[in-house]
């Protein structure tokens, strides 16, 4: 019997299926349009169709992995239960003051985010605690059965519980889950202490009152969809999480938050993966699509992760990878400002209307126009044929704008670009310093449809030496998801003075944690030989109020060393340290429950000679205005060992890399092509 | 034109965005302070060998003011031959140093390039220490023209600790100046990376188009309004220190592309520490057209350059020396009021009313028992925003001239002895109207046994007397207000206080403003005011004085 290991992702536009032959590493691909009312039609649908056209049966298939975005989804369509707050006497009105900030400095028409529970669904309870966690004003039973029976009254399918201070002592939040789930059964309940242990009221309230309100949709997909492939006999079944990692499908259900993040996570999980492979440890990953650019990092093998994200403006303090989004991809479309300087974005022609090469009736020139102009894009078709292409519309829509400009057609759609790159050069420059690191220590990896058009010049733009474009860019994500392991992760705010307790504080700290840790690899019944620890700490000078995440192993064993991580962290991140008092903050347990890796397609070096893969030749215009011949290959047809010199153009199904003047492409045994500078004009 | 046109212009200028940007998000991470860190009380920005502003991270609008002086001053003191490669300098003084008052402290670093200054990057932050106010500013604390703090390169030591030496909290303060060195270093660094990218030439040419552009975009911007004359006028309503009643009016002027704002017939300046110097009165004119007119102009001395501004020196608008400017940002908030009131008679449909007008603010300093160290804890808070022809107010928030977030509770309440009590949306607060003003916020902090030597050191509240107005028929929104209490009676009867000594036990409790309504309540939908009453934002006595058609269908 074969083992096979499914991973669907569902995107806005398509549902990727990826299945992979556990033993032999044979990559099975497809892809349907995604069923926007219930994800569910699709996945299964998907699931049917990929055991069809490989001929495997569903006893083969080993281990289900689903990356979705119903979380995501009703977050941003504000779209969820009818759900209720109980939170601290004075405090109800927490969730709709926020931090107290306008959306936008100077846009009189902006609203905040929505907020999620009307004030006649939050109520009070007396019952306070002091910053150390210890119980100033007792809750009372009566008090809470009596709100037990407005909640009724409410009609609320879902309830949130917050009390301040809480992340130290969750006694509170637990006394009213347990009254709550006595007298009204069935009712959604998250608490805030199970969402986030940390401290800052509103995030962690923001968590829990999302969690809550999107709870009973996730809840009943996840249900449905776990019956449904049960009754064809898929047993394992995992949901991939904001952090990129896995969770069990009934984990997912307490902690639908925990996926709210996690649309572009598993193409990350899937960098990392490859990257590992072939020895690659830092890296910025660039994900194009139509509408959107995701920027994320791995510094020395593992991925940056972050704990204040944002989901459609509501802050949720939930460890995620930390990706960066920016309103660029392939449609979107450049225009001319009233002071006549050229702008490309946020604005999007999406996937209908699409860029008007689509010939859907787009008329504006979005980044696709420029390069079907420029010769970087087939003139005639894309996606081996399904997508035609009318360059004469590129043409036109890029032709109406350069006339506002009053520059010619040619340099208009190389402006669009060059815009278009810029917003991305900003940004990624952006994280980087953010993080302490300079873009030119690490290889670019482009993925998603539209990525390696641009990687290329992303990494002249930014002086980067390397640029690698994975095998399936377009199919990175549902990849991704076969290499996931388990993970949980723990955080716990405890705040610390160094100065003023033993080492042992620290280990006896962890060891509670760690307990926490094992009661959940017991749940999901990993084996101790699967199982690993990561620590980190959130640490500060005192006197600060924003922390930095320090590692920790085993090789810290006294206050000493772990002042010296500190302050060489520190260092880096802001080049400078200081002799003042140092904080613990956090303390930070990530579970790891490793899977076996799937065998990945591998061949021996082949012979550097390129030339049985190239298809022709097109003619591309250059920034002087001239002509240049780009030979043109066929991603498919390249082996291990071959290599493309620039200036070229490589075409497989659902990408195309564009490889410039002074730069080269080697494919390497896992058909990855390695793009690098080789000097010359853009050079050093 | 030479290597500059439409595209060069966006490609670069989102270069230097990044930078000042980066430079904002360096000097957040490694600040100490939590007003600068948490609260992000800070600005950056790059200005061209000139002194003309290039590129402007956004994060409060009243900074501008303090960051464009520092560099005027700057070239004012000292001939371009006696700035250097390595200078740094320091100034807060608002008469002196182009700062608009003390607690920001502006740095300046000049940049060289091939041994020629090319640019400044200048960052400003707001350095919350013990406050101090008095009739002048001699009594506001340490006044700092614009010095050099580093010539050649080399710390100048006895000006560091001559200013380190006048500040309570002295680790806090030096480890934020030791930030905002250390982000314009960055600035610096990476100014001269981009020119060396495009070359020096081409760095020219881009800063003389940039600010034509900047220009270009502010006159087509004048230009699509109709030409005329536009008043307004408006009161503050103390200076606390017995000066009622502060008039503050404007003349718009526009005529075809250009636009005079004249603020002449305002209060002279007063005692009370609510002076605006004219860099405040500047800031506080250039956002109020980047909101009214086109929020995508750039914030650069192109467009800074094409409105012209008049006002007459020693009056609250356009202070002249000794007049203390500590509470200056309170004074810009009704500056704001009354060019939006200005700009409502062009068309009431593209401003707000009246928001809550106001920074209200209290700040708390003591002992702490705990640690034995002295602590300051200040606040301010929020209030209603002004209604807007489409819909109701936003409930809530800062308005106008800043935008700062509140402390999280939890942080507060484990930094200083003192305890949150309440923080909430205030009823019937907002003004009524078709579209409903903003609600206020109220806060209330209880002093712990854990706090010594406790005292309220300044609170604030404005539009304490009058309601910020509606418009086009909405009414005004309700009043702000102090209230601090000992064994629940209250012992204040100003809204505006210094130095309360406060006791363990004591609560001070402040109410900001609401926001005015839009449009004649009589209008509002009765779905709206049904749900306004669910939710227990608007009261039945409210809905019986405003909203009576309510309670006719009701009754139906």
């Amino acid at each position: 019997m074969k083992k096979i290991r499914i991973g669907v992702d569902v995107g806005g536009t398509n549902t990727d299926i990826c299945a992979i032959d556990e033993a032999t590493g044979e990559l099975m691909v497809y892809k349907l349009p995604s069923s926007l009312k219930d994800q569910s039609q699709a996945v299964v649908g998907g699931v049917r169709k990929i055991v069809e056209k490989y001929g495997l049966s569903y006893e083969d298939v080993d281990r289900f992995i689903h990356g979705t975005t119903v979380a995501t989804n009703a977050i941003l369509e504000t779209r969820g239960a009818r759900t209720a707050l109980i939170t601290t006497k004075g405090f109800r009105d927490l969730l709709e003051i926020g931090r107290q900030k306008r959306p936008d400095l100077y846009d009189l028409q902006m609203d905040k985010a929505p907020v999620l529970v009307p004030r006649n669904l939050r109520f009070e309870l007396s019952e306070r605690m002091n910053y150390k966690g210890e119980i100033l004003d007792a809750l009372r039973d009566e008090e809470i059965l009596e709100l037990i029976e407005k909640l009724k009254e409410s009609k609320a399918e879902a309830v949130a519980v917050l009390f301040l201070n809480a992340y130290l002592n969750p006694e509170n939040e637990a006394r009213v889950r347990a009254l709550i789930e006595e007298h009204l059964p069935g009712i959604y309940i998250s608490t805030s202490s199970e969402i986030s242990n940390q401290f800052r009221e509103f995030e962690r309230l923001c968590g829990t009152v999302l969690n809550s309100f999107v709870g009973p949709e996730v809840k009943k997909y996840l249900d449905n969809l776990q019956k449904t492939l049960e009754q064809i006999g898929i047993r394992k079944v995992y949901i991939n999480h904001s952090n990129g990692g896995l969770m069990s499908i009934r984990e997912a259900a307490a902690y639908p938050i925990k996926t709210g993040l996690s649309g572009p996570a598993a193409g990350v999980i899937g960098v990392q993966y490859l990257m590992n492979l072939i020895n690659v440890k830092n890296v910025i990953t660039i994900d194009v699509g139509g509408t959107s650019t995701d920027i994320s990092m791995i510094v020395d093998g593992n991925i940056e992760s972050s704990k204040d994200k944002n989901i459609s403006g509501y802050p949720v303090r939930i460890p995620s990878i930390d990706i960066s989004t920016i309103g660029a991809g392939g449609g979107s479309i450049a225009w001319v400002d009233s002071g006549g300087i050229l702008k490309v974005g946020p604005q999007s022609a999406g996937a209908e209307p699409g860029p008007a090469c689509y010939a859907r009736g787009g008329t504006e020139a979005a980044i696709t126009d420029a390069r079907v102009v420029l010769g970087h894009l087939n003139n005639k078709e894309l996606l081996n044929g399904q997508l035609p292409i009318d360059a004469t519309l590129s043409f036109r829509a890029v032709e109406k704008l350069s006339e506002k400009i009053g520059m010619n057609v040619e340099e208009t759609a190389r402006g669009i670009i060059t815009v278009g790159n810029s917003n991305i050069v900003k940004e990624i420059k952006n994280v980087t310093v953010e993080k302490g690191y300079n873009p030119t220590d690490f290889a670019l990896v482009a993925f998603g449809g539209a990525g390696p058009l641009h990687a290329a010049e992303l990494i002249e733009e930014l002086n980067m030496s390397t640029a690698i474009i994975p095998k399936t860019p377009g199919l990175l994500a549902a990849y991704g998801l076969l290499t996931e392991d388990m993970r949980r992760d723990f955080v716990q705010t405890n705040v610390l003075d160094l100065n003023h307790i033993e080492f042992s504080v620290i280990t006896d700290m962890y060891d509670r944690l760690k307990r926490d840790a094992a009661v959940w690899f017991d749940k999901e019944q990993i084996l101790p030989e699967n199982r690993q620890l990561e620590y980190y700490l959130d640490m500060r000078y005192k006197g600060q109020n924003y922390e930095i995440a320090v590692s920790f192993d085993n090789s810290i064993d006294s206050m000493e060393k772990l002042t010296e991580r500190f302050t060489e962290t520190y260092l880096r991140l802001y080049s400078y340290s200081s002799s003042d008092e140092i904080q613990i903050v956090n303390f930070g347990l990530s579970a790891i429950g490793h899977i076996s890796k799937p065998q990945i397609e591998r061949e021996d070096f082949v012979g550097e000679d390129a030339s049985g893969a190239v298809m022709g030749s097109r003619m591309v215009l250059m920034e002087d205005g001239t002509r240049e011949k780009y030979l043109l290959y066929d991603r498919e047809k390249l082996h291990c060992g071959n290599i493309i010199a620039g200036p070229a153009i490589v075409e497989q199904m659902d990408s195309t890399t564009i490889i410039l003047k002074n730069q080269k492409a080697v494919v390497d045994e896992y058909f990855n092509m390695i793009i690098t500078r080789t000097g010359g004009a853009f050079g050093e | 034109m030479s290597n500059i046109n439409s595209i060069t212009l966006e490609v670069i200028s989102n270069g230097l965005l990044s930078i000042a940007e980066q430079m904002g998000v360096i000097l957040t991470k490694t600040a100490y302070s939590t007003n600068i860190k948490e609260r992000k009380d800070l600005s950056v920005a790059i200005f061209d060998a000139d002194g003309k502003v290039l590129s402007l991270a956004q994060h409060i609008p009243i900074h501008f003011s303090s960051l464009f002086g520092a560099v005027e001053e700057a070239l004012k003191r000292w001939d371009k031959s006696e700035i250097y490669d390595g200078d740094v300098f320091i100034a807060n003084d608002p008469y002196t140093g182009g700062g608009s008052h003390l607690p920001d402290i502006a740095l300046v670093k000049p940049v060289f390039y091939e041994g020629k200054l090319i640019a400044f990057v200048v960052n400003n932050g707001h350095h919350a220490d013990r406050s101090r106010r008095g009739p002048t500013i001699y009594d506001e604390g340490l006044r700092i023209p614009v010095v050099k703090l580093y010539e050649k390169g080399k710390l100048n030591k006895d000006i560091y600790d001559l200013i380190l030496l006048n500040f309570q909290l002295k680790e806090e303060r030096r480890g934020d100046i030791q930030a905002q060195l250390i982000t314009n270093q960055f600035g610096a660094e990476k100014v001269i990376e981009l020119c060396k990218k495009i070359g020096l030439e081409t760095y020219f040419d881009f800063c003389r188009e940039w600010l034509k552009y900047g220009e270009k975009k502010a006159r087509a911007a004048i230009k699509s309004l109709p030409d005329g004359e536009y008043e307004f006028e408006d009161i503050l309503d103390d200076d606390g220190q017995g000066n009622e009643n502060l008039q503050i009016r404007v003349k718009l002027c526009i005529n075809d592309d250009h636009i005079l704002f004249d603020f002449s017939g305002s209060h002279p300046q007063v005692t009370g520490p609510y002076n605006c110097v004219r860099s405040a009165l500047l800031a506080t004119v250039y956002y109020s057209v980047k909101c009214l007119l086109d929020k995508t102009i750039p914030a650069n001395s192109g467009f800074f350059d094409s409105i012209e501004v008049k006002a007459e020196p020693g009056t609250i608008v356009c202070a002249s020396e000794p007049a203390p400017t500590f509470d200056r940002e309170t004074t810009t908030q009704r500056l704001a009021d009354v060019i939006f009131g200005a700009f409502a008679k062009i068309d009431p449909k593209n401003v707000t009313a009246a928001g809550c007008g106001a920074v209200t603010f209290f700040s708390i300093a003591g002992q702490d028992a705990r640690s034995g160290k002295p602590y300051v804890y200040v606040e301010t808070i929020g209030g209603g925003n002004g209604a807007r022809f489409n819909k109701d107010g936003l409930d809530a928030v800062q308005v106008h001239m800043t935008n700062s977030s509140n402390l999280p509770i939890e942080s507060l309440e484990m930094e200083y002895p003192l305890m949150v009590e309440e923080y909430a949306l205030e009823e019937d607060s907002g003004g009524p109207g078709k579209y409903r003003g903003g609600l206020a916020i109220r806060r209330g902090i209880k002093i712990l046994e854990d706090s010594k030597n406790t005292v309220l050191a300044a609170a604030s509240t404005e539009r304490s007397r009058t309601k910020p107005w509606g418009l086009m028929g909405g009414l005004g929104g309700a009043t702000s207000y102090l209230d601090i209490r000992r064994e629940g009676e209250k012992i204040n009867d100003q809204n505006k206080v210094r130095n309360v000594p406060l006791e363990t036990g004591d609560t001070v409790t402040l109410v900001s403003a609401g926001g005015g309504g839009y449009g004649a309540p009589s209008e509002r939908s009765i779905e709206s005011v049904k749900r306004d009453y669910e939710e227990g934002k608007i009261s039945l006595d409210t809905i019986k004085a405003c909203y009576p058609a309510a309670i006719k269908e009701e009754n139906q």
